[in-house]
């Protein structure tokens, strides 16, 4: 999509944001005054108006202009006096002048965004007053007998704004990123504005879903809450019985004692009445929950608890990816660079090849080589069959690697640096910067894959 | 209640989003950046690697790293920022989790020099804008060594003395006897005992033989960073030195081919080095080739001592050696001490980077002078 497209369907997004930020509570209000409920209709006369006043904008500021625009400018403009005429007989005169002053307001608002960013209308106090509006609009529609037949309606504009909001703020911050700060940063990666929208979207669908299920989430925490709760409550009562029968052990112990003339303090018969046996009792039961409590904290929660929810959600998430992805290799060009885009996924990390491989033959390699009338080609088979021989012999080469950690990899075998570099170099020549290699620098490379193989099947 | 709801669901999922992905955003995340050589030259096209891998499941909105080097690399054409001598360009990504990308920007090397990346930084945030994070410097040290371009000394100089007309020069730079010898047509002035008569017969008209001229086995090359007398320490004619530098490369590759020991000197010093004046030992073979692209394409354009003073310094290093001289000016001090380099059984070229009027020029000295001086410079 061009750039100009996109920015006249943000433009035309915000439009449509106004509008649902606006409508709700002049719809209130004109319910309120004129006593009507021609649901939607009003809506649909504003919305009418504002995007044919926008096309007709857009039509009469065209830079190369023809005699066709001017006409379907005109064309638009007839628009609003049929939908004004269509409103006037259904709603009547007093309507009509409302709807005119709201649509005028909206229309003024479509001109303003059509020389402005198209951010503009959902920026700043323009859209604390957007949301305040809705809020308000929602209010009405909830504490309101009459007018709670319009809230399921109210809602799902709420959304649709809400929706407006996050994908037109998104798409300004890529802007605001990459294309219009003062020291140009180098243009947004093709995919990368739709790759946003997509995960807006999903964004967007969590936090309805989430809206939907409050109450199944309030449950469940209330649920979590009384649980733990129940085993606070089991916990105390364990030790409170605990406690009892320490204090009891102890009193028992001090009745026992032999009365002596000297010990004179008087013994209550057993019924916790001592206060220092009281006062000791008490401290140890206290010192006893919180070194239980620090227990339970640090053993259970943040050395086995944590961990576990940890992995666990880890293997969880894995095991999802695993199941909706599958590992991609894709190349997109552009003009000024190469991206090579793999996506790793944890099987494919984790996955050990069980088997050894066998080691293939370097002369059926280079009959098969001869075959091949391509010399890039050629060049790209021969660097695969080192690849195919290193890996053969156990060399750890994944398929995300680059050639450079290749090179890298095979530095650590002896002598095989300067044969590999040269034909890796060759290599990255042919596919990335699309050069037709001579058929000096094929010879090259062939005798550099013989002189590879040799030193590889000497590991 | 239901209200109160939306607002607060809404305002939580935009800050956690926000939060969270800023959060994890540097978390398990690798980024390297090289270039594909380390030594190229002067045209040539080569790559610049770099590698993002997101090892997480959370993905990433958009990330950039934003990476400063020499202007004389290009790449990124339009969307690179250039500044004096900088070039910036910002590498924009967005990533999936699990997902690695490794991104090859086509370079070409405009320019010789001492190139390098170090450092740089990753810019990243969530998708709405609200939270924005920049990595700490992420050290990349990756550096290239762009060799000087060679040039065909034929087609760029002409010995001083012929003005008018095409004549053979005798002399190894321009007839380039290292690379060919053999026959040519008969001139006026060619001494009749040099007539090749079996290829006179055999193509019907007078043939010479193109005798080899007798050069000294031994070669220096002395060059002169500076474009001007009495500049300051920085050249202010960096076309000039850029030129010598060129055409020392090219005399450099003569030798090698030819097998030939050279030594090389020069008033500039190095980058990454002390400043202090260039003076290599005589020595042949690839490795000291190599060696001597080595410090030109790191050679800075300021000068480490004034050239009468550094050839007056050294000039007694020389005996029964081709002496080339690659200067831009020509002072009395510098003639003087050029003819004391030649009297020391030393043949002395001087091959003159700038246009000198010819009142100018020493006449008892070999002096070769620039061709086309627009093409030269580029």
């Amino acid at each position: 999509m061009t750039d100009k497209k996109r920015e006249t369907l943000l433009k035309i997004m915000s439009i449509i944001a106004i509008f649902l930020c606006v409508y709700p509570l002049t719809s209130v209000v004109r319910i309120s005054l004129f006593k009507e409920s021609k649901e939607l209709l009003d809506g649909f006369f504003y919305l009418v108006v504002s995007l044919s006043t926008f096309i007709a904008v857009s039509l009469i500021m065209h830079k190369n202009q023809t005699r066709k625009d001017i006409v379907l400018a005109y064309g638009y403009l007839i628009i609003p006096i049929i939908a004004s005429i269509i409103y006037f007989f259904s709603f009547g005169i007093l309507s009509t002048i409302f709807g005119a002053f709201i649509t005028a307001i909206l229309c003024l608002f479509t001109i303003r965004v059509y020389f402005k960013e198209y951010n503009y209308l959902i920026s700043g106090a323009k859209l604390y007053v957007g949301i305040v509006m809705l809020l308000l609009a929602l209010a009405f529609s909830t504490y309101f007998e009459e007018l709670k037949y319009l809230k399921n309606q109210f809602y799902i504009f709420t959304f649709i704004y809400a929706f407006s909001l996050l994908v037109i703020r998104n798409q300004s911050n890529l802007d605001s990123i990459f294309s219009k700060r003062f020291d140009k940063a180098s243009g947004i990666p093709e995919k990368m504005r739709s790759y946003n929208i997509k995960k807006i979207i999903v964004f967007f669908l969590l936090i309805v879903g989430f809206f939907y299920f409050r109450d199944v989430l309030i449950a469940g925490l209330q649920g979590l809450l009384g649980l733990l709760g129940f085993i606070l409550r089991i916990l105390w009562s364990f030790f409170g019985t605990i406690m009892e029968k320490l204090r009891e052990f102890l009193i028992v112990e001090e009745t026992d004692l032999p009365s002596s003339p000297d010990m004179g303090y008087p013994i209550d018969g057993g019924n916790g009445g001592n206060p220092i046996v009281n006062m000791v009792c008490n401290i140890i039961a206290i010192l006893l929950i919180a070194f239980t409590v620090y227990k339970i904290a640090t053993v259970l929660i943040i050395n086995v608890l944590i961990p576990f929810l940890k992995n666990t959600y880890k293997r969880l998430l894995e095991k999802i990816i695993n199941f909706f992805e599958k590992t991609e290799h894709k190349e997109e060009k552009t003009h000024y660079y190469t991206d090579r885009i793999e996506r790793v996924i944890p099987s494919a990390i984790s996955k050990k090849s069980a088997k050894p491989k066998e080691i293939p033959k370097i002369s059926r390699a280079l009959k098969q080589m001869e075959k091949i009338e391509n010399p890039k080609e050629k060049v790209k088979y021969l660097y695969g069959f080192i690849l195919k021989c290193m890996s053969a012999k156990g060399v750890d080469i994944k398929k995300s690697y680059t050639t450079e950690e290749i090179y890298k990899k095979a530095k650590e075998i002896n002598q095989l640096d300067a044969p590999l570099r040269e034909i890796t170099s060759l290599y990255d020549r042919v596919k990335y910067g699309d050069k037709m290699p001579k058929d000096s620098q094929v010879d090259d490379a062939k005798s550099n894959t013989i002189k590879s193989i040799e030193i590889i099947n000497k590991i | 209640m239901e209200i109160l709801a939306v607002v607060i669901i809404f305002l939580a999922a935009i800050y956690i989003q926000g939060f969270i992905l800023n959060f994890f955003l540097f978390h398990n995340l690798e980024y390297s950046c090289h270039f594909n050589v380390d030594k190229a030259t002067e045209g040539d096209n080569i790559f610049l690697e770099e590698i993002i891998y997101n090892k997480k499941p959370l993905p990433i909105s958009w990330i950039k790293a934003e990476i400063y080097t020499s202007k004389w690399l290009d790449f990124a054409g339009k969307d690179a920022v250039l500044a004096q001598e900088n070039r910036f360009v910002t590498s924009n990504f967005f990533l999936k989790g699990y997902q690695k990308i490794t991104r090859r920007w086509n370079v070409k090397c405009i320019k010789r020099g001492y190139f390098e990346i170090d450092k740089i930084t990753l810019v990243g945030g969530d998708f709405l804008g609200s939270f924005s994070d920049s990595s700490s410097v992420i050290d990349v040290r990756t550096d290239l060594l762009v060799y000087p371009a060679t040039i065909a000394l034929e087609e760029c100089f002409r010995p001083a003395s012929r003005f008018i007309g095409d004549t053979i020069v005798r002399r190894w730079i321009n007839d380039d006897p290292f690379m060919f010898s053999g026959l040519r047509e008969y001139m006026p002035g060619d001494a009749l005992n040099r007539i090749h008569w079996k290829a006179t017969a055999n193509r019907g008209k007078l043939m010479v033989k193109k005798n080899d001229f007798t050069t000294n086995l031994r070669t220096a090359v002395i060059l002169n960073i500076q474009s001007q007398d009495n500049e300051p320490e920085t050249v202010i004619n960096k076309e000039f030195s850029e030129f010598g530098i060129k055409v020392a490369a090219t005399i450099f590759n003569k030798a090698l081919m030819q097998g030939l020991p050279l030594s090389f000197s020069t008033n500039g010093s190095v980058v990454n080095e002390d400043e202090k004046v260039i003076l290599t030992k005589e020595s042949l073979g690839k490795e000291h080739l190599n060696e001597l692209l080595n410090i030109l394409a790191r050679l800075r354009l300021k000068k480490a001592q004034d050239f009468e003073f550094f050839i007056n310094d050294i000039y007694q290093n020389y005996s029964n050696t081709e002496v080339i001289i690659l200067t831009s000016y020509l002072t009395k001090e510098i003639c003087h001490t050029i003819r004391k380099i030649k009297a020391g059984k030393n043949n002395v070229s001087i091959m003159l980077l700038n246009n000198i009027e010819k009142e100018n020029l020493p006449g008892d000295l070999d002096v070769y002078i620039p061709l086309r001086k627009e093409n030269n410079y580029d």
